[in-house]
């Protein structure tokens, strides 16, 4: 660091008094005398409502947000698919054992016993 | 024109009250924004910004402070937001260029130099600024509005929106921060 107030006998504490007190005596900057005419320019070129939806639309927030829906979304088909799908072959198999019960051989031959009879 | 009366115009959506306000306190919150963000450019986009929001939320100002504090509460947090912004950035930038998607170099920006400071001391107070960035968010606004808009600690609590007592332990913390890491780096390069 070059330096032309520091003085190399200072050792560190009085170098950061000196770095401290820089700031004694200061002026306030001054503003861009343009400064109005730029902010109406800016306003008038956000103004429009497409370029405050395109504006929202690229805040990183907004693409984070859409991801999460997104996935939210495929989520929830994907586990509901997967429960309609249980469900119809459980659905199935319980159609399959009162088929087999219905036409289970011990009431066919009830029924050829039955028709034998008479 | 009275503050209440300019409030009143700038609510009716008046044009000419809008540049009373930027006109009475554009060097205000350019030079407390310069102090936070360093850089000119950055400083002046900010103080665009700030009247920007002033101006679409003035609807929203209920006259319980005066309307330079909520100018300078603004300033703060718009201020704020872009150093967040801007390192975000540089984060970014910088995982990129582990990957190797972006090949540009990260570099540090060159000692800022504030224009209004006395210039046999523009070299130390470098040092300064440098040391400030290192400072948490409300500690760096305390000092800045303290000592570079030269503020009173009770005008500080009513920008940060907090006790006389709190802001003088802010600015305590504040210059003891700033104490410890100027004397690393003199320990460090000189």
């Amino acid at each position: 660091m070059k330096n032309n107030e520091f003085n190399p006998k200072n050792g560190a504490s009085q170098w950061a008094e000196q770095v401290l007190g820089s700031l004694d005596g200061m002026e306030r900057a001054k503003a861009n005398p343009f400064l109005f005419t730029r902010i109406i320019a800016r306003m008038e070129k956000q103004g429009g409502a497409w370029e405050k939806v395109a504006g929202w639309i690229s805040k990183p927030a907004f693409a984070f947000s859409m991801v999460l829906v997104f996935v939210a979304i495929n989520a929830t088909v994907l586990f509901r698919s997967q429960a309609e799908a249980d469900e119809a072959v459980a659905r199935k198999a319980n159609k399959d054992q009162m088929l087999a019960a219905e036409f289970s051989n011990s009431q066919v031959y009830t029924l050829i016993e039955e028709n034998e009879g008479k | 024109m009275g503050e209440q009366e300019l409030v009143e115009a700038l609510k009716d959506g008046s044009e000419a009250a809008f540049k009373y306000m930027v006109t009475s306190w554009q060097d205000m919150v350019y030079n407390t924004s310069l102090g936070l963000v360093q850089n000119e450019m950055d400083a002046e986009d900010v103080a665009q910004e700030v009247f920007v929001k002033a101006w679409e939320s003035i609807g929203s100002f209920k006259g319980e402070s005066k309307l330079s504090t909520w100018l300078y509460r603004i300033t703060v947090t718009k201020s704020l937001d872009y150093l967040r912004s801007r390192k975000r950035k540089k984060r970014f930038a910088y995982v990129q260029s582990l990957f190797g998607i972006n090949d540009e170099l990260v570099i540090d920006p060159p000692d800022f130099h504030h224009p209004g400071v006395v210039s046999e001391k523009k070299q130390l107070s470098a040092s300064l600024f440098k040391a400030l960035e290192s400072l948490p968010e409300q500690q760096k606004a305390a000092f800045v509005l303290s000592r570079i808009e030269g503020l009173n600690h009770k005008e500080v609590s009513e920008v940060l929106g907090t006790t006389v007592p709190a802001v003088e332990s802010l600015l305590q913390r504040a210059k003891l921060n700033l104490r410890k890491k100027l004397e690393n780096t003199y320990r460090k390069e000189m």
